[in-house]
């Protein structure tokens, strides 16, 4: 009889703390559209997994579905970088190559994740108990890539145990990218600067040079940060797929298929990691201040960089698209964009806001790669 | 290791932004090397590349 109401019997006050915490990440991807593709996996694999025993976990010594999906598509890393080849589908890189220095302001708004790695290392030293190093730190860090599979790259390299609130950060963020950005942007630029219009010419690009761009792109970085080959190279392979034109099929697939069947196997995938042992602890607090901190960070990053290249350019460019040159493609431009036009209904920012956007995609990966190649040097 | 976290942010900024500099004038050097000329080409537009 007793079998009967084992999963009573074994139900804690945690378990309800997580169906609450899983219940709020399907309501705010229900009801309030946050990144709906992966928070509503994400918060469904976090009740699964928190149901008494973890059946989808490990049961009677035996690994459950989501334990399997785990050490198949996150351990090994294939998650992550199969959603790059998607996004590298789905990527138009055009706009950058017309206005190719753009590229700077992708590099800019990196800034939050070194700094993040600076204020989670100066934590770590305040509260010895945390257990935060270089590693664990640069996993927390790397939130201000502002990138889904960036992050959950690293961290699987770097703090696997801290997976899921690290996940849940980065996808919430990026959701909360309209909501974030504006008063940083505000509290950072003169009303005169962000009237600045900005010119936008549709210069031609040659085919052969939108074919050469992934190629170009993955043995640069892949010279000059080889580990960052998985993720760029995906990436660009995506987009190989895309712009070459004689693999439209491929194409479509990689953009649809595949992106939806991995996104959705990544999302509650993830969700089965916020176990509540790990995932109601200090620390996951902590991952989402600092997370939030990353996004202020590159922000500022971005918007300062623009300030600092307009002292001296003649041809000044808006400050908030200095913003956009974070990965959250495409929501930074959009609300770049938005916001120019509140400033100025004349003002057009959309073209040089989605530049420094897809900037921000490949300067993440490449950031990403920076990473994992220099914390393992710094540790020895 | 507040210095690691220094060093990580000194090198790793560095890092980014001497690959993105290379890309830069990679991309000026094959724009350079093939302009666009044929008007049957593609501008790289997402209609056009499906």
């Amino acid at each position: 009889m007793e079998a009967l109401f084992q999963g009573f019997l074994n139900l804690t006050w945690q378990s309800f703390v997580m169906f609450a915490i899983g219940g709020t990440l399907i309501f705010l991807a229900v009801k309030k559209d946050y990144e709906p593709m992966l928070l509503l996996p994400i918060g469904f694999g976090a009740i699964l997994v928190n149901l008494p025993f973890s059946a989808v976990w490990e049961y009677e010594e035996a690994d459950g579905v989501l334990k399997i999906l785990y050490n198949a598509g996150i351990v090994t890393e294939l998650f992550p970088v199969l959603i790059f080849v998607a996004i590298g589908a789905m990527i138009d890189f055009a706009p950058l190559l017309k206005n190719p220095k753009m590229l700077f302001l992708g590099a800019a708004a990196q800034f939050g994740i070194f700094a993040t790695v600076v204020v989670a290392v100066l934590i770590g030293g305040a509260f010895p108990s945390l257990g935060i190093d270089l590693k664990v730190g640069a996993a927390i860090g790397i939130l201000g890539a502002a990138d889904g599979p960036t992050s959950i790259f690293v961290a699987t390299k770097f703090a696997p145990q801290l997976l899921g609130p690290i996940s849940v950060a980065a996808y919430s963020y990026m959701a909360l990218v309209p909501i974030i950005q504006p008063p940083i942007i505000k509290a950072l630029t003169s009303k005169k600067e962000r009237l600045i219009r900005m010119e936008y010419s549709d210069k031609k690009i040659s085919k052969t040079t939108i074919i050469l761009f992934p190629v170009i792109v993955t043995v640069i970085a892949g010279i000059i940060a080889p580990i960052c080959a998985p993720l760029v190279g995906l990436l660009m392979f995506g987009n190989l797929i895309r712009v070459s034109g004689v693999l439209e099929r491929l194409s479509k697939s990689a953009q649809n298929e595949l992106a939806n069947l991995v996104t959705l196997l990544l999302g509650i995938t993830i969700g089965s990691t916020m176990r509540y042992e790990q995932f109601l602890q200090p620390m996951t607090l902590l991952i989402m201040s600092l997370g939030f901190a990353a996004f202020v960070f590159d922000t500022a990053g971005g918007v300062l960089f623009v300030k600092f290249l307009n002292l001296f350019s003649k041809n000044k460019i808006n400050p908030m698209v200095g913003a956009a040159g974070i990965s959250a493609f495409p929501m930074s431009a959009r609300l770049v964009q938005k916001m120019g036009v509140k400033e100025d209904p004349h003002n057009f920012l959309l073209m040089p806001a989605v530049s420094a956007n897809v900037a921000g995609q490949v300067a993440s990966a490449i950031a990403g790669g920076m990473v994992l190649a220099i914390v393992p040097t710094l540790m020895q | 290791m507040l210095i690691q976290a220094l060093q990580l942010g000194l090198y790793g900024l560095a890092g980014v932004f001497g690959s993105l500099v290379i890309l830069f004038m990679a991309l000026k050097i094959t724009v350079k090397l093939f302009p666009y000329k044929d008007e049957n080409e593609s501008q790289g537009s997402s209609e056009n590349n499906g």
